[in-house]
């Protein structure tokens, strides 16, 4: 196997505020090899927005950050997010879920992309231009010349999302991080985005963290799915293993409740909603919402067990109704 | 079958300055009494302008919303009024549908307190009643809706519009702002009320899986007409038109073994301003041909019983 192109361990993330320190993140570790495209999950609350933002040096002055992390093999000092941005700065991007909000509306495509490109790189305006316009026919963008001309408001989502693509990959990143980037596009042009990922995370081996809530999504495009709850990794696992055998009771039960085609019966649901990070129940975050729980799971923080499948934190894992963990 | 609502030939045209914007072209459709049904396709296709028609909030340019033997179009303010008590609704956005500086409680008294003239005790036992009927406790009534978490502040909104006991309620995307675990919830609710008190829904979504859940009948939405129209189970199990075909297929599925999307789609929607001649999907359909690209538009055919589909070239011929 191949060596990872970034290791997480630990990572703690809290907020202080006036009065105390808000813990979002107790000590999540996860690792993603060159084109691997790493699925991670969780709903509000679950640190699924924290944890990128954390890796990647942008989180704010409030934030008290522990953890140790590696990149390419060099040691990241994680808790400074500075030094995290000058090592990531030029290796890693990041692409947001609403694309015409992360353009500034007041300048064309092209302007943006060259400016970006030539303070990355250093290079001329006239250079940045010709990546530019490679790089949003690496998209597939249609009439890239065009493209370059125009405004934001100009194009659809899916196009701009495109655009976005285009400028997270015109630097050739290492890593590229997405957060949610096709909740806001259509099931269409969704499909059409998802797709591309996947061909340029494989052709050029660039490893992928896919941020989303949508269980669908990462049943058409990961590799392998890291599930949060509650600031904590509750299972990861290889996609059809996730998906197939399920071993925390939360992934079973989040897997159960997600509508799609041909589930025309009642969906399972899972009781109550996911707990603030102020305010985390004992034992096993998850314990009030389980259907499972045992006295164990509210009094004793479940250890996370190795298997040949994947990784899991559950007292009393699907796989034990057999008899057995799986 | 009685019909609660009737559209007839529903015109909705905006103009403006780079040329006619086509939101809601033609359509007809009836929502009997007891049933829901569901209106979907992709951003620009209609289908929120179609629903604020039917509210009249916003005002069609032409055609018929018969409601209850009434058409709202031609009625009078006070008719309108008393047409609107049996019509509740549903927003997407349940943090900005809900006043952030009232109690729950008034919020989901308030149509009570204007149309019922009710006060004191006897709204208090309404209100209390309705937060039941969607799995709250009367005790939240007093708390304000930052205090409250997605799926429950859309419980809220579900009272409100349960208010007044109507017997349609239009439900404009009320799940896709909800965690996965919470809409599930919702989702269950809703079927829940609908049997229970015999409502009829009017329910618009882009997401084909809910829509199978909640649908008894299916329209799908192109650009401002419909494109196809039929009982939601012949429709998912049979789809006719390439475009409903399209949709399906592109909708992900929840299995990595079988994954959907080595194919994706080609094009994208066109602009409502600038809609293609002929057939509007022509320009991303693979069984186009040139009749297809050249006006007239092709006409609604039945396939099958109750089930039709606006193309020359359906599924299955």
């Amino acid at each position: 196997m191949t060596a990872p192109l970034l290791e997480i361990n630990d990572l703690r993330v809290g907020f202080r505020n006036r009065r105390a320190v808000v813990q979002v993140l107790h000590g999540v570790s996860l690792d993603i090899r060159p084109g691997e495209i790493v699925g991670l999950v969780g709903e509000s609350g679950s640190g699924k927005s924290t944890t990128p933002l954390a890796m990647l040096g942008l989180l704010p002055a409030n934030a008290v950050i522990g953890g140790q992390a590696r990149f390419e093999n060099r040691t990241l000092d994680i808790a400074n997010p500075a030094a995290t941005r000058k090592i990531l700065g030029g290796r890693a991007s990041l692409i947001f879920q609403q694309p015409l909000k992360a353009f500034s509306p007041y300048a064309t495509f092209g302007r943006q992309l060259v400016d970006a490109i030539s303070a990355q790189t250093g290079m001329s305006r006239t250079d940045a231009g010709k990546v530019a316009l490679a790089a949003l026919e690496d998209v597939q963008m249609p009439d890239p010349e065009g493209a370059m001309a125009r405004y934001p408001h100009q194009v659809s989502g899916g196009q701009a999302q495109r655009v976005m693509i285009a400028l997270a990959l015109s630097c050739n990143p290492k890593l590229l991080v997405a957060d949610e980037p096709t909740t806001a596009l259509d099931v269409t042009v969704q499909a059409q985005v998802l797709h591309l990922i996947r061909e340029l995370a494989k052709s050029r081996g660039i490893g992928v963290l896919f941020i989303t809530h949508d269980l669908g999504v990462v049943a058409e495009l990961c590799d392998r799915v890291v599930v949060l709850y509650a600031g904590r990794v509750c299972e990861t696992a290889p996609v059809a293993g996730l998906f197939h055998h399920p071993q925390h009771r939360y992934t079973r039960a989040l897997l159960g409740s997600m509508p799609h085609l041909g589930s025309a019966q009642a969906f399972e649901t899972i009781p109550g909603s996911a707990p603030s990070p102020a305010a985390l129940p004992s034992g096993c975050a998850f314990h009030p919402r389980c259907a499972a729980a045992t006295e164990r799971c509210r009094t004793e923080l479940p250890q996370m067990v190795t298997t040949e499948a994947g990784r899991f934190a559950c007292w009393n894992p699907v796989g034990s109704d057999k008899g057995r963990v799986v | 079958m009685s019909e609660l609502l009737s559209v007839r030939n529903l015109v909705k045209r905006y103009e403006t300055p780079r040329g006619t914007v086509h939101a809601v072209d033609d359509v007809s459709f009836e929502i009997p009494v007891g049933h829901s049904v569901a209106v979907v396709g992709e951003s620009g296709c209609g289908k929120s302008t179609l629903a604020l028609s039917v509210l009249q909030l916003v005002a069609p340019t032409s055609g018929q919303v018969n409601f209850d033997g009434t058409d709202l179009i031609g009625a009078s303010r006070s008719a309108l009024t008393r047409l609107r008590r049996e019509i509740g609704v549903v927003f997407q956005d349940p943090a900005s549908s809900l006043n952030p500086r009232m109690r729950v409680g008034d919020i989901v008294g308030e149509p009570l307190r204007v149309h019922e003239k009710l006060r004191g005790r006897s709204l208090h036992d309404r209100v209390t009643k309705l937060f039941n009927d969607v799995g709250l406790t009367a005790d939240a009534m007093d708390r304000y809706p930052h205090q409250f978490s997605g799926g429950q502040r859309q419980r809220i909104s579900i009272a409100r519009a349960l208010a007044l006991e109507p017997k349609l309620i239009v439900l404009d995307e009320p799940t896709s702002a909800l965690d996965v675990s919470v809409q599930a919830q919702v989702l269950n609710l809703l079927q829940d009320l609908k049997a229970r008190k015999n409502l009829s829904y009017l329910y618009i979504s882009h997401s084909l899986a809910t829509v199978e859940y909640l649908a008894d009948i299916l329209i799908v939405m192109y650009l401002g007409r419909v494109i196809e129209k039929g009982p939601a189970d012949d429709i998912f199990r049979d789809p006719r038109h390439p475009y409903t075909r399209l949709l399906i297929d592109s909708a992900p599925s929840l299995d990595p073994l079988n994954r959907r999307l080595s194919r994706p789609p080609s094009g994208e929607i066109p602009s409502p301003s600038n809609r293609p001649a002929g057939c509007h999907f022509a320009s991303r359909c693979s069984r186009a041909t040139d009749l297809c690209r050249k006006d007239p538009q092709p006409d609604e055919i039945e396939r099958a019983s109750n089930h039709r589909v606006t193309c020359h070239h359906p599924i299955g011929t």
